[in-house]
């Protein structure tokens, strides 16, 4: 960790969290004790799916505060979309503190409470700013034993501590608990150096199953979502859409849709819109809005967007490389030549865009399904010329990001329609806004050239990946030979994309995955070697083969020669941190082409696992998620219009398709944690490809892999 | 009446689209079609219904979706608008016991019925076993499409208390989670109807 500097005396007025100064910092603060967190990872880390650098890195980042009633505040600028990072931040904050899961309250996203934060993405909450955090909380404890060493008057070395309560060691009646410890004090400090954080041996909490704690309010239909906000006098929002993104607008209407009782009518700052107190008729007066577009035509469409990015794709950028790239060549070699394509993808979380938005006298108050409501913030401070601490996005609970709340048109949108009307605004986005608004993952294409010996060893791997980005795409099996290049990347889409795209669920990871299991199982399948024999031989990485092994343990793996008709397939991965293998059993119905996955079993190494049952849920859930690009998912368009318009042609995961999902994890609880949100899902179209070649023989080189594509494979192999 | 359009989609009503579901636009300039509310019925319209147990009058002034009836009339938020066209669940209700997409009636189909919507599950402070069920398996993460989730599954525990998985798969096919907690959920309403045979009420 870094040093970091002390709050006071001589504070750096510029690591205040932004909107704040330090007089209204401190005045904000009540009493307690009280511990910022800067948050030293944050900027370096970001990663493909970062939106944008915000400048802002090393203000601090999070608070911890043990309130005068003993109870423990920690307010983070993260947010909660399903991760359950609100239940494995109590534990870690339970854990160093030593008081108990139920008193520690947390407070995320709320613009005005809780200082800055990049946004939460990137699998960072826990594998990145979680030992930060966990400093915070031996921090305030090692302050609270300085207090009760002098109330007990005894040396801090003779203290223990159990549920906020200290006690002498040696002598359980004296004590004195937290609260009353905090009473009356108004102690402010920041980490100044590595505080000792306790062994996996000394945890009681951390490294236990928690159930998630809004559990309950998720269920009885209290937990509210931005668009469950309801304002007196609320209006709803219809806003105008092209037909295609790359329609202009050529002449607008609004006379029928004004004459319209009760509908009021925005035609300002770009936005044309229809607002009313009730949502069908504010849609319906949109409907009345008569629009003149201009749509150019495009040859591009789903299936010819590939060829498009092949030859637009020339920008390489080096990620990694060895030896030379000239296929070696002998008798005892063989070459290989393959290209793999994966189209678009949509996030399609279950709950649309959406921001509820009021102008309070001068600041507006929103509440947004935004990933990045500092971000947020600032976007909405630049584009409506506010003041930022004159913009406070809510706590509120997301449902579902997966990456694509990290960017919010929704926001200023509606931050806009409140600012030019004064009134209470909610824009909540119909399912066809979202499929047309939606920041696309990038279609993708991944030409691989290798060679591998007939003993299977791999003497070349030169691959070129066009569009996807380089997450993901290093090559950690051994060769001498290689040379890994990332081809413009999801932000060069202006040539190539057509569309917005961006971060979708461990970026890039699932195209370049796919692509390379799929093209390793190739190798071992034309040398006729076992597919989990012929990775472990050209393994050197401890980690992937200890969590290759273990999946293969649990599975119950039998040495196959593919396609043996058993239907396994093999992937291995890396992502946020985490080592992953993954292991499918499908099923192909040869005369419709239809597949059904049967079975899956899943490893990770991913360092300590602060919650067991967390971590299960969300590499299940990612698999589960993964099923649907690799099977069903794919939007469909012409030129830049969009197609896909709802679920019945953008078929996400469903129960039917949904296996028995198995998932074990490394034992190492020394190790610092890595990230579980989305390591296991860049695995599910690899080991869904395999097992469907070992199945039936047909080489699966597209995602989706529909029962078209796989009749057509089969029709090849 | 039973329609197959998202009212509340502008998409749906300016451009052809093809679906399972569509009604083309031509329709919409026939008959009594009220343009101000997009509807065939256009004359005021009193109903009553029971919602969560109490008795409700409404006047209608127009043909109104249930799903936003419900979210802006009676400020009943936990049913939730997912997709307007009934692929997804998330708005589903019980009329009746059973299982309704309310984004795919008008509020007057509820006449003289029964509505509960998930606010109206636990009965005197005490969930109703789909609901402890869903939390002891943690059949939730983001919590959006749970509503939905509880509510369908209660319906088909009222229509077959002893539901196989099979049986359960099918009759949840169409509640989507993009969370991936569809094992889990199955798991849950599995446990829930070993409670309900056990003799807790529904």
């Amino acid at each position: 960790m870094k040093k970091q500097q002390n709050f006071m005396p001589g504070f750096d007025e510029s690591r205040i969290p932004s909107g704040l100064n330090r007089r209204s910092f401190l005045k904000k603060l009540g009493g307690g004790v009280t511990v910022a967190v800067t948050l030293s990872g944050a900027s370096s880390i970001l990663q493909s799916c970062a939106p944008e650098k915000t400048g802002e890195a090393g203000s601090f980042n999070a608070y911890l505060r043990v309130k005068e009633d003993g109870r423990v505040d920690f307010l983070v600028g993260k947010i909660e979309m399903g991760q359950s990072v609100r239940t494995s931040l109590k534990q870690l904050i339970a854990e160093e503190l030593d008081v108990a899961l139920e008193s520690v309250d947390i407070i995320m996203g709320d613009t005005a409470l809780c200082p800055f934060d990049e946004g939460t993405w990137g699998s960072m909450s826990i594998r990145i700013n979680g030992q930060e955090f966990r400093a915070a909380g031996a921090e305030a404890r090692a302050a609270l034993l300085q207090l009760a060493s002098k109330s007990l008057k005894s040396n801090v070395e003779d203290l223990q501590v159990s549920d906020g309560v200290v006690t002498l060691r040696n002598d359980a009646s004296k004590s004195i608990t937290y609260a009353e410890l905090a009473k009356g004090q108004k102690i402010i400090t920041t980490l100044s150096e590595k505080p000792a954080l306790k062994k996996a041996s000394e945890y009681k909490v951390m490294g236990k199953s928690v159930k998630r704690q809004d559990a309950l309010i998720k269920v009885t239909g209290e937990a509210k979502f931005s668009a469950d906000i309801q304002l007196p006098g609320m209006l709803y929002a219809s806003i105008l859409r092209p037909p295609d993104h790359r329609a202009k607008l050529i002449n607008v209407d609004t006379s029928a849709a004004a004459q319209i009782a009760g509908v009021e009518i925005v035609n300002q700052d770009g936005i044309v819109a229809a607002l009313h107190p009730d949502p069908e008729i504010s849609a319906n007066a949109l409907a009345e809005i008569k629009a003149e577009w201009d749509v150019p035509s495009s040859e591009l469409n789903h299936e010819t967007i590939f060829d498009h990015l092949l030859k637009t794709g020339t920008k390489a950028n080096v990620v990694e490389e060895a030896g030379t790239k000239e296929l070696v060549e002998g008798e005892d070699i063989v070459t290989f030549e393959s290209s793999y394509f994966d189209g678009y993808k949509a996030h399609a979380s279950i709950e649309t865009h959406t921001a509820t938005a009021v102008m309070e006298g001068d600041t507006l108050v929103m509440w947004a399904s935004s990933q990045t409501p500092f971000g947020s913030r600032r976007d909405l401070a630049a584009q409506l010329g506010m003041p930022e601490d004159k913009v406070h996005l809510k706590e509120i609970f997301l449902g579902g990001g997966f990456g694509g709340k990290i960017y919010n048109p929704q926001v200023i949108e509606a931050g806009k329609i409140a600012k030019i009307t004064g009134k209470p605004i909610q824009l909540a986005y119909t399912r066809r806004e979202e499929f047309f608004q939606d920041y696309f993952r990038p279609a993708a294409v991944m030409k691989i050239a290798s060679a591998t010996t007939n003993s299977g060893e791999i003497k070349n791997w030169n691959y070129d990946v066009f569009y996807a980005g380089d997450r993901g795409s290093s090559f950690f099996y051994e060769t001498p030979n290689k040379l890994v290049r990332s081809l413009e990347d999801s932000d060069g889409g202006e040539k190539g994309l057509l569309f917005n795209t961006g971060a979708w669920r461990a970026p890039a990871n699932n195209s370049n995955t796919f692509a390379r299991e799929s093209h390793i199982e190739q190798m071992a399948a034309k040398i006729g070697m076992d597919p989990i024999e012929f990775r472990l031989k050209n393994l050197k990485n401890e980690q992937m083969i200890r969590t290759l092994k273990l999946a293969a343990e649990k599975f119950g793996w039998q040495p196959i020669k593919g396609p043996s008709g058993k239907g396994w397939g093999v992937a291995c991965g890396f992502d946020a941190g985490t080592w992953v293998a993954t292991i499918a059993e499908v099923s192909v119905d040869k005369k419709t082409g239809k597949v059904q996955v049967l079975r899956i079993v899943c490893a990770q190494d991913m360092g300590l696992v602060v919650n067991p049952h967390g971590a299960a849920i969300q590499a299940e859930g990612g698999l589960t998620m993964g099923l649907g690009y690799a099977l069903t998912e794919d939007i469909e368009f012409e030129g830049t219009a969009v197609n896909s318009r709802n679920f019945d042609n953008y078929k996400i995961t469903t129960f039917s398709m949904t296996p028995k999902i198995e998932f074990f994890t490394i034992d190492d609880p020394e190790a610092a944690p890595q990230g579980g949100g989305e390591p296991a899902i860049i695995t599910a179209g690899g080991a869904v490809a395999n097992a469907i070649f070992d199945a039936c023989g047909a080489r699966m080189d597209r995602m989706p892999m529909t029962p078209e594509r796989v009749l057509k494979a089969l029709a090849k192999s | 009446m039973i329609f197959y359009i998202d009212r509340k989609d502008y998409f749906y009503q300016r451009y052809t689209f093809i679906s399972p579901y569509t009604i083309v636009n031509e329709g919409f300039e026939q008959g009594n079609y009220n343009k101000q509310h997009n509807t065939f019925l256009a004359m005021s319209e009193t109903i009553s219904f029971k919602l969560n147990g109490e008795e409700k009058t409404l006047t209608l002034e127009a043909e109104r979706t249930l799903l936003w009836v419900l979210r802006t009339d009676f400020g009943l938020t936990g049913t939730k608008y997912g997709c307007g066209l009934g692929f997804c669940g998330s708005c589903t209700v019980l009329i009746n016991n059973k299982p309704v997409r309310s984004c795919q009636v008008t509020a007057d189909f509820a006449d003289g019925k029964e509505i509960i919507t998930i606010e109206g599950l636990a009965k005197s402070g005490s969930l109703n076993p789909v609901q402890k069920a869903f939390i002891d398996h943690e059949a939730l993460q983001c919590g959006f499409c749970t509503p939905g989730m509880i509510m369908n599954a209660t319906g088909l525990l009222h229509k077959n208390p002893e539901p196989s998985r099979t049986e359960i798969i099918e009759a949840m096919e169409e509640n989507l989670c993009r969370c991936g907690s569809y094992n889990k959920i199955v798991d849950a309403i599995e446990t829930a109807a070993a409670t309900v045979k056990g003799g807790a009420a529904l």
